[in-house]
């Protein structure tokens, strides 16, 4: 059985209007810059460094809508908000594990497509 | 020679900068700058753009302080600028409009929505 895919290109594919190098240049950016920024995320939380928690996932937010990454949507807004607040608990580190695996799986799949 | 009005887009975001060249290509010539310190370094160069959409959070010279100093210059306190951020609280919002930005969306935006912001800020300005 295929995998499901968790992104979604729809959008994307409509700002581009035809444009079908435009999106594989969007993909392209995306893979070049997102994993980086998954990173400095963990990284920074394993350090407590909510400050960067915080300031990278307002950074990437934006990015997971762009390319319909749904599923992980209101977790990235919790992983900004909770990263701001200096709020450190159980559904901040619930949402972190979300985003790394919906954006790992997101990452190879678009390798892939 | 080119007649196509100039939007100067700053964002450190590589793919935002993408997207909004991608939106506003057709109708505007596109600038793009990664953080607030190379927007004025090439606006102190001499441009002066019709129209600014700026990013809050970057890096060096973020959105605050870029809206500032502009606002605070001689030569460009009436260039239209628009503040682009993922920020969703009412309190950045009245700051960048205190500061003196024209206008403020949150992203992720709708780019018909901007573009239409855009005209009527350049045609309001012309």
């Amino acid at each position: 059985m295929a995998e499901e895919l968790v992104y979604n290109l729809s959008q994307l594919e409509e700002l581009a209007g035809g444009n079908t190098e435009f999106v594989n240049t969007m993909v392209e950016t995306f893979l070049q810059y997102t994993p980086g920024q998954l990173q400095e995320i963990l990284e920074a939380y394993k350090a407590s460094d909510m400050h960067t928690v915080g300031s990278v996932a307002h950074k990437i937010k934006p990015n997971i809508e762009l390319f319909g990454i749904n599923s992980i949507k209101q977790d990235i807004r919790i992983v900004e908000e909770k990263g701001k607040k200096n709020s450190n608990d159980a559904e901040l580190a619930e949402s972190i594990k979300r985003v790394e695996s919906y954006l790992k799986v997101a990452f190879n799949q678009l390798q892939q497509r | 020679m080119n007649t196509l009005k100039q939007v100067l887009v700053i964002d450190d975001e590589p793919i935002m900068r993408k997207l909004l060249q991608q939106i506003l290509k057709d109708k505007y010539e596109v600038i793009l700058k990664e953080n607030g310190r190379e927007a004025l370094e090439w606006m102190y160069s001499g441009n002066i753009p019709d129209l600014v959409v700026a990013d809050l959070n970057m890096p060096e010279i973020d959105g605050f302080e870029y809206i500032q100093k502009v606002r605070e210059s001689g030569f460009f306190n009436d260039v239209p600028l628009i503040v682009l951020s993922g920020e969703e609280s009412s309190s950045e919002r009245i700051k960048c409009l205190k500061l003196g930005a024209n206008d403020y969306l949150i992203k992720p935006f709708n780019p018909e929505e901007l573009g239409l912001r855009i005209d009527n800020l350049i045609k309001l300005r012309s």
